[in-house]
């Protein structure tokens, strides 16, 4: 039984809280919140809470630090991690920059622990099955993918860590990473990037939002357009979509539209609410750790190592660049490749 | 009664105008002058009208012309409609050069006839509606716009570069681009495309593309216009848009209005649309704007900017950065 200690009890500690529970594998023996009262609420029976996660590193029991921090937090604590012989389970996205990025991938590997990145999509059926459909043929070669992802503006952080894009990267690096992780695992190197973008800054009494549109165009020569958005008004149901055409078919999908149950309620003076579930054997966050967990068990390969969350991140930073220069950015080889 | 001819059934759009036509009280549905005389003798019979021999034949017993040539001979047609002082109203995109579309507004303005670029988009009910809810202040201020005008591949001269003028990035850029702008009230300042043939076999026209947009307002907007929809998708294509405002959001799919049809005739689904007939609408309009002496809907001029806009995704494509308009 691998035991866990977890980094951050804020919306992805509670995802990840929730994962443990159902999973054989590992164990969550301690959660590490600077807001104890934060980490007691995601504490099951036995569950130690600290405030100070070099006591998670220091703790010989643990095999795996799990880090469920805001982004600009990642590199200090996988760092520590890593020289306290830690194997790493982190959010995405890795970090903010590349240069951060291959430092604690780089340690990892010195340490000789293994690093993995929370890129959840690739545990997504609804995602990752997509691959076996371009495998069977039946939409032929895959040549112009669309994918949307977004709703509100992510509000709930009380320090609204979101809205500062030193710390978060914004929409193109927190949001999109899921489509171009799942791109790239898909359709290979990305040659150059053209995006857009706008943002509201925050006045009084009103709230921020983002949106960002973003083209690829693969080595491969697929063309791709990519929407990322936290301009939906606030309360608005998180969705994403995205379509695959090809030479001999189209493959569309809409999260929305594919929930098997709603479940419609009304209570006292309140007007009927509508809950869709889509419900899985395996949900995706708990599939996600109990994949990396066997990764450790068996010493092998982790879902989505460290180098490859890098190539996402560097798509991710190519289109903040362009939204910011206006100019077309090119990857790898450049233009006269 | 306003007398109208037909020139052209190249694009079978043509047929749907035609019957708009026939179905006014208001209006006399004259005849049809085609250069392939076998479409023209066909269509004249099926609507009951005459089939002109020459243009000028049918330029002779008309106020006005409907033109739904191939793309390269809108420019023809109009000018010698609107020297002979009938008005026109052109199928898009108005022309294949920007020099063509200049002397068609310009020459139609002289001689004080109406152009109206075949924009039915503008008079569907959903669209119409939806920039009632913009101009109505329900979305705030736009910051940006995604939209698509996917299609089916189509055949014949859709796909030679002589006649059309280019592929899906011609034929699919200009509906949405002008309802960006007509939402928008701004004009495109920058362009940005991603072009290819991909998706067909023995086509060396583009059937794909991405295009990504600058206002003068500031908007963004991204377009596909790609012809990626399978011989098998359950109708033409579409258009939509998801427009993002400081106060709220707004997605539009002028389409939406259908069922689903399972015929084993067929042999994969189909929707059916029962939304109302945006190119009656538009016909009307035209109708309208002769007999109220008015501009129409969508101008000369307003096909000008959308092909505009189409040629410089082009540009960029082959230069491989964005485009400035203004």
């Amino acid at each position: 039984m691998i035991k866990v200690g977890m980094i951050g009890a804020g919306v992805m500690g509670g995802v990840h809280a929730a994962a443990y529970g159902r999973l054989s594998n590992a164990q969550l023996t301690t959660i590490c919140d600077l807001r104890p009262e934060k980490a007691q609420k995601l504490a099951g029976p036995g569950v130690k809470v600290v405030t100070d996660y070099h006591e998670i590193l220091q703790d010989p029991e643990i095999d795996v630090v799990d880090v469920c921090l805001p982004t600009y937090l990642h590199k200090e604590v996988v760092l520590a991690a890593a020289a306290a012989g830690k194997h790493v389970f982190c959010e995405k996205p890795i970090a903010l920059s590349v240069e951060d990025a291959e430092v604690m991938v780089q340690a990892c590997k010195q340490a000789g622990v293994k690093l993995g990145i929370g890129q959840v999509v690739r545990f997504f059926p609804d995602y990752a099955k997509a691959k076996d459909l371009l495998a069977s043929g039946r939409i032929g070669e895959p040549k112009v993918v669309r994918t949307s992802r977004g709703g509100a503006f992510p509000i709930w952080p009380e320090d609204k860590w979101y809205a500062d894009y030193s710390k978060s990267g914004g929409p193109i690096v927190d949001l999109i990473i899921h489509d171009f992780d799942w791109l790239l695992w898909l359709f290979g190197p990305v040659k150059r990037v053209f995006a857009k973008s706008v943002s509201k800054q925050e006045q009084v009494g009103q709230e921020p939002l983002a949106h960002a549109l973003v083209t690829l165009r693969f080595e491969n020569g697929i063309i791709a357009h990519l929407e990322g958005s936290w301009a939906q008004p606030q309360g608005t149901p998180f969705s994403t979509s995205f379509e695959i055409a090809g030479t001999k078919g189209l493959y569309e999908y809409s999260k929305e539209q594919a929930m098997p149950l709603v479940l419609r309620t009304a209570q006292g003076e309140e007007r009927a609410k509508s809950v869709p579930e889509s419900p899985l054997a395996l949900e995706p966050y708990t599939a996600q750790l109990k994949a990396f967990m066997e990764a450790i068990i068996h010493n092998s390969d982790v879902p989505v190592p460290g180098q490859e969350a890098i190539n996402a991140l560097q798509v991710a930073l190519a289109a903040c660049q362009s939204a910011k220069t206006g100019e077309v950015v090119w990857l790898g080889g450049g233009q006269n490749d | 009664m306003i007398r109208v001819g037909l020139i052209s059934l190249a694009h079978m759009h043509g047929l749907s105008y035609g019957r708009a036509l026939q179905s006014m009280s208001d209006a006399q549905f004259v005849g049809i002058y085609d250069r392939d005389v076998e479409r023209r003798d066909k269509y004249a019979k099926e609507f009951g009208v005459t089939s002109f021999e020459t243009l000028d034949g049918l330029l002779a017993e008309v106020d006005a012309v409907m033109i739904c040539s191939e793309n390269s001979l809108h420019a023809k047609y109009t000018l010698a409609a609107a020297k002979a002082g009938k008005h026109v109203l052109c199928e898009k995109p108005l022309a294949t050069n920007l020099d063509d579309a200049h002397e068609m507004v310009r020459v139609c303005q002289e001689r004080g006839v109406v152009l109206q670029t075949a924009f039915p988009i503008r008079f569907s009910t959903p669209v119409v509606r939806a920039k009632e809810i913009i101009d109505s202040g329900a979305i705030g201020k736009i910051l940006a716009i995604n939209g698509t005008n996917h299609g089916k591949m189509p055949p014949g001269w859709f796909l030679d570069q002589e006649l059309a003028g280019g592929g899906a990035v011609f034929d699919h850029t200009v509906h949405v681009t002008d309802i960006m702008r007509w939402y928008l009230g701004s004009e495109v300042k920058e362009v940005y495309a991603e072009v290819d043939t991909a998706l067909h076999e023995d086509v060396d026209i583009d059937d794909v593309g991405m295009l990504t947009m600058e206002f003068e307002d500031g908007t963004i907007a991204t377009l596909d216009p790609s012809w990626s929809r399978p011989k098998t998708f359950p109708t033409w294509g579409d258009v939509t848009l998801k427009v993002i405002g400081t106060e709220g959001t707004l997605d539009i799919d002028a389409f939406a209005q259908a069922g689903e049809v399972f015929s084993d005739e067929v042999g994969h689904s189909q929707y059916y649309f029962w939304g109302d007939d945006a190119d009656r609408a538009m016909v009307e309009d035209f109708l309208a704007s002769i007999r109220e002496k008015r501009e129409p809907r969508a101008t000369g001029l307003d096909g000008l900017r959308a092909t505009e806009v189409a040629l410089a995704a082009y540009e960029a494509a082959r230069q491989l950065k964005p485009i400035k308009l203004r």
